[in-house]
Parts: C-alpha cells; structure tokens; sequence
C-alpha cells in the first residue's frame, strides 16, 4: 500500500499536470479523502504570485555592479584569466575587458529597454527608475575615455551635472540628495586623483590648476545650493562642499611641488570665496554657515603655511607666496570688521573665537614663545594672554624630508630659514610667520579678544 | 518550468556556463540575464519586499560566479543550483534578521504600494498563502516553493537540496499539513 505522502504527491503532479482532477483523485482513494482532501485544496490554491519582476532599473544597475565586480577581480589575478590571456599584458587586458564587457551590458540592457530609455533617463534624478540608466551611460563614456586630459575634463563635466542634480533635488525632492552627493564626489575625486598621480607629468600644471578653479566655482555652485535647501538635504550640501575643498587641498599640494605661488594664488582666491561667504551668511545672521565658512577659511590659511613648506622643501622661493599669506589674514580681518554690528552677540563670540585662532595659528613669533591676538586696527599683537593659543605647526604637515625638518621645525612659514632665503625676506615684517602687523596694543581691552570695529 | 529546462538543455546556455567557467565575464552576464528573473522571483516569495529580494538577487549571482568553478553540470541543472544559493541567503537573512515582524510590516507596506487600489479577493487570498509559507521551516518552504511556484519536479527539487525523492515528498506533506494548522490557528479568534 501507498504512503500518504507519496498518493500526495501524486495526486499533486497529476492535478497541475491536467492529467487528474482533485474529486477523481479523491474518489480513486476514498479511505484517504478526510485527510487527503484540505491537502489537494490548499495545494491547489497555492499559484504563482503575478508580476512579482524586477524593475528594469533594478536589473541593469546589478548587471552591470556584477560585471565591473568581476573586472575589478580579475585585475587581482586568477589563475584562468591569466593562463587564458597570458599572451596580453594584465593592465591593458583589463582595462578593454572591462570596458567591452561594460559597453556589452548597457547595450544589452538597452536592447532589454528599447531605444528611448536612454534619452528618457538623461534628466533623471536620484531616486527615479531611469537615474540607473542615466548612471550607466555615463559610466560607458567614463571607461571609454582613456586620454587623461579628456578624462579630467569629462570627470568635471560630471561633476558640474551632480550639482545641477543637486539644485533640483533641493527643490523638489532633497531627501534624495545623498545619491548625487555620491555621485559627484566620484567624479571630482576621480579628477583630482588623475591630476595630482603624477607631479612630473608635462601637463601636472594645467591638470591640477583645471581641477583646482572647477573646484572653486562648485564650491560657489554649493554655497547657492544650500541657500535653497531645506533643513533635511543641508547636510549632504556640506558633505559635497567639504568634499570639494578636499579634492582642490589635494591638488594643489601637488601643485605646490611645481609651481607654489599659482597653488598659493588659488588657495587665495579659495580663501577670498570664504571670506565673502562668511561675510554673506553674517549679513543673514546664519550663525552654523558664518562659523562653518570661517572654518574653512582657516584650515585654508594653515594650508597656505603647508604650500610654503612645500615650496621650501623643493627648493622654492617662498617670498611671494608668503607675502600672498599674509595679505589674506589682512583681508580677513576688514571682513570681519566689516562684519562688526550686523551679527547677534552669539555670533560675535564665533567670530572672535575664530579670529583669536586665526591669530594664534598664524602670529606665533620666533621660537613659538609669543602670543598674539588682533588689534583694532586688524593688526597682530602678542602677549595676549586671553587669546586662546592654537599652535599649528605647520611643519607637522610636510611630506617626509629629514633634511628640512630642522629647518621648519617650530615655525614652518618662519623667514630666514630658507636656503633660498638666508636674509628672511619673507614678506612677513612683523617677525610673525603670516600676520602682517606687528603691535602690541592689548586687544581685549575693549571688545574681547580678537574682533573690535574700525579703530 | 518546461520552457526554463528547454533552454537549459540548449547548446547556448551550455556554453555559457563553461564560458563562465573558464572566466568569462560576459558569459556570466548573459546567465545573468536569462535567470535573474526567476531568481528574483523565488527570493521575493520569500522575503517580501523589494529592498531585501533586490539585495538577495544581486548577492546569489555574486556567490554564484565565486563558485562557478565548483559547478558541475551533471550534478543539478543551473537554475537548481541558482536557487539552492538563493535559498541559503535567505536562511542566512532571515537568521541576521530575527525581528520577523520587519518582515511582516514591509510585506504590508509593499503591498499597498504595489498593488491596485482595490485588491480582488484572490489576491488577498494569495498573499495570505505567501504570508503561511514565509512561516514554515526552512526546507518546506523550499519545497512547497520550488513544487508550486518554480514548477521543479521532485526529482529535480530532490537533486537541488540534496536530498532523497522520497523526502522531498516526505517535507511536502508535512509542509501542507503545517500550512494548513497554521491558517486554522489563524482564523481561531483570540
């Protein structure tokens, strides 16, 4: 005699098979039918779900993650992929095996597709089903552009078209935003990387100066941005301007190693475009962006000390753009004059917090033994015991050369240390390293520690 | 089912496979593309939402190019073998996941964002049958899954699982009879 399981299954089979229907399977096992009975209708109440599919978006995107997956793996070495193209050398198999089996994907995918999904998908947004498709045309182009200058600039192109991303998304849908900030820090990274790889390269300066100045028109492009958004996307925008600032930091550093003053000189106008955003966010009395422009100001300025230890390093006059550095903390201290009355008290206190760094970081005298704060006039001053004193040895950020450590030790900016410069002409004739005064006049007598109004 | 073993006995999907076998991406890709849907499909019934079958379905043709040396025809067809890998990430989801009322929530959620507004009643029916199956063992859902829902035979359901006919049947009528005191313990009122 049967098991039950077996005249189960069975009857299962015959029924989906149309051969049987479920009364003449249980009638051919009438001793069964009590337990037989709820199984077969349950069963054959069990059907395939309908237009469970994956969407279109969906497949294409993992399509082509798994092959860029596989030619990422490849590149490691297996032992097939090499016996197979052993005749080839690895990194230029890989590379047109990775770009062919790309360009396959998304040729295939759009077959799949049909014609007009890619220009449907081309003002797409993060978020939309056809933003995938957009992503993937872009990454054809991205893997079929091998001229390095051609790369940077269609790495930037793409950059430029995140933001536009980002500008809509603020607008209509900035919960979105973290997937074009993704995005463009893909691209300007991919930019700078390419700029800065090789320093000797006969194009290293107009590379890294290209990637520097896009760099400073999105940072403007951002600061418009984040006007616009609401409270849930402001920090992605800030995530895509710290970004920025990080990717032109990178290429001038290697910009600094050929040419300091034009790394200086845009680390200037970087600093300028902070200056005037700070200016703007106090005339709104945005206390987060005046503390957060001013911040970058600031990093920017220790980072104009990193070009000039650079440039000394690599046998560099260092007089010029030590003489830009300290014109900037000129120009930052009548911003922050000018800034004097229109911002809350709370404000006030940032500011002159920043500024008493600023003079702290940049005003340290010979040996790092003085203090220095502001004057009314904007100057430096030092002993100025209530200035919260910031040390930023600017040395501790040079690339490793034991021959100028020495040198730069205390004070990277210092005159008189430079082989080039054994006079100390450095343009900083006040005997500080950045500040471009010289005075003593204590200035918290009045207002504080650092920011009084025009004297 | 019968188209599926139609085309895995065609000399394309053979070459394929050894083409994968031997390191060929593109040759991967077009496996992909002739059995993602049916993966993804199978992951769905199973975990409910969108999100996570996404998820699944990208991570089972990942395993399934780390292993494809490892691959033996002869063994089980390809799709059997896709689903077996299928199968073990979603043991090895549902067991990182051990809130099962997530499940039961995004399962609601997608359902009204992807259904009709009015939904017939055998829909509801259906989903009520998917909602059962996601509560029984592992290796009945496996089955009941891969019998109703993928068309595999015994045999072939048996080969995938590594396990006798015989048992195949066995879990088959124990998972019925699961459903089944599932679905009345269901309906008793509190």
């Amino acid at each position: 005699m049967k098991k039950i399981e077996d005249i189960l299954a069975l009857c299962i089979e015959d029924i989906k098979a149309g051969r049987t229907t479920l009364e003449e399977c249980l009638a051919k096992y009438p001793d069964m039918r009590a337990h037989l009975e709820p199984l077969l209708r349950l069963a054959s109440s069990i059907q395939e779900p309908p237009d469970v599919k994956p969407a279109s978006d969906f497949k294409i995107r993992a399509r082509v993650q798994l092959v860029e997956y596989i030619h990422d793996h490849q590149k490691e070495g297996k032992p097939w992929i090499t016996s197979i193209f052993s005749g080839l050398a690895p990194s230029r198999h890989s590379v047109w095996l990775k770009t062919t089996a790309i360009v396959l994907t998304v040729v295939v995918a759009f077959s799949a597709l049909g014609t007009g999904t890619a220009y449907a998908a081309k003002d797409s947004l993060p978020g939309e089903s056809l933003y995938p498709v957009k992503k993937a045309v872009e990454q054809v182009n991205r893997v079929m552009t091998f001229d390095e200058d051609a790369r940077i600039e269609l790495e930037l192109s793409l950059a430029e078209k995140r933001l536009r991303e980002m500008e809509v998304l603020a607008e209509v849908n900035p919960g979105e935003m973290t997937g074009a900030v993704n995005g463009y820090k893909e691209n300007i990274d991919t930019a700078a990387e390419i700029a800065e790889r090789n320093v000797t390269h006969e194009r290293c300066c107009e590379r890294t100066v290209t990637v520097a100045q896009a760099a400073l028109t999105n940072i403007s492009a951002i600061d418009n941005i984040y006007d616009i958004v609401p409270a849930e996307g402001g920090n992605s925008v800030r995530r895509a301007r710290e970004i920025t600032l990080e990717a032109q930091s990178r290429v001038l550093t290697a910009l600094a190693v050929v040419d300091p003053v034009r790394a200086t000189e845009i680390n200037l106008e970087t600093m300028r475009n902070r200056l005037r955003r700070a200016d703007n966010a106090a005339n709104h009395n945005d206390t987060t962006e005046l503390e957060e422009a001013l911040s970058q100001f600031e990093r920017m300025h220790q980072f104009g000390g990193e070009i000039s230890a650079i440039a000394k390093q690599y046998g560099h006059n260092t007089t010029v753009i030590d003489e830009i550095n300290a014109q900037v903390v000129s120009e930052e201290l009548e911003v922050i004059r000018g800034m004097h009355g229109k911002v809350n008290d709370e404000t006030i206190n940032s500011l002159e917090e920043a500024a008493g760094k600023q003079g702290s970081a940049h005003g340290k005298g010979e040996g790092g033994e003085q203090q220095e704060g502001l004057k009314n006039d904007g100057s430096f001053i030092s002993d100025n015991s209530s200035i919260t004193d910031n040390p930023q040895d600017e040395s501790e950020n040079l690339p490793d050369d034991p021959g100028n450590n020495e040198k730069t030790d205390g004070d990277a900016g210092k005159s008189g240390d430079s082989p080039q410069n054994p006079g100390g002409q450095t343009g900083n004739p006040g005997g500080g390293n950045a500040g471009p005064g010289s005075g003593n006049e204590d200035p918290g007598e009045d207002n504080g520690n650092s920011v009084n109004g025009k004297s | 089912m019968a188209d599926q073993k139609d085309h895995e006995t065609t000399p394309d999907i053979d070459s394929l496979i050894d083409g994968a076998i031997n390191g060929k991406a593109e040759d991967f890709a077009k496996l992909y593309d002739f059995y993602v849907e049916r993966i993804y499909r199978h992951i769905y019934y199973r975990v409910g939402n969108t999100g996570d079958t996404e998820d699944l379905t990208q991570q089972v043709f990942l395993k399934a190019w780390k292993a494809i040396g490892r691959y033996k025809r002869t063994a089980s067809p390809f799709l059997a073998w896709l689903l077996r890998i299928s199968h073990n990430l979603v043991i090895d989801f549902y067991r990182s996941r051990k809130d099962t009322a997530y499940l039961e929530n995004e399962q609601a959620i997608e359902d009204r964002k992807s259904g009709p507004a009015q939904l017939a009643e055998e829909y509801y029916e259906q989903q009520q049958i998917r909602k059962v199956i996601r509560k029984l063992p592992e290796d009945q859902q496996q089955v009941i899954i891969m019998s109703f829902i993928e068309g595999f035979s015994y045999s072939e359901i048996a080969t995938a699982m590594g396990k006798r006919e015989g048992n195949v049947r066995v879990i088959m009528h124990r998972a019925l009879k699961k459903m089944r005191q599932i679905m009345e313990t269901e309906k008793t009122p509190e």
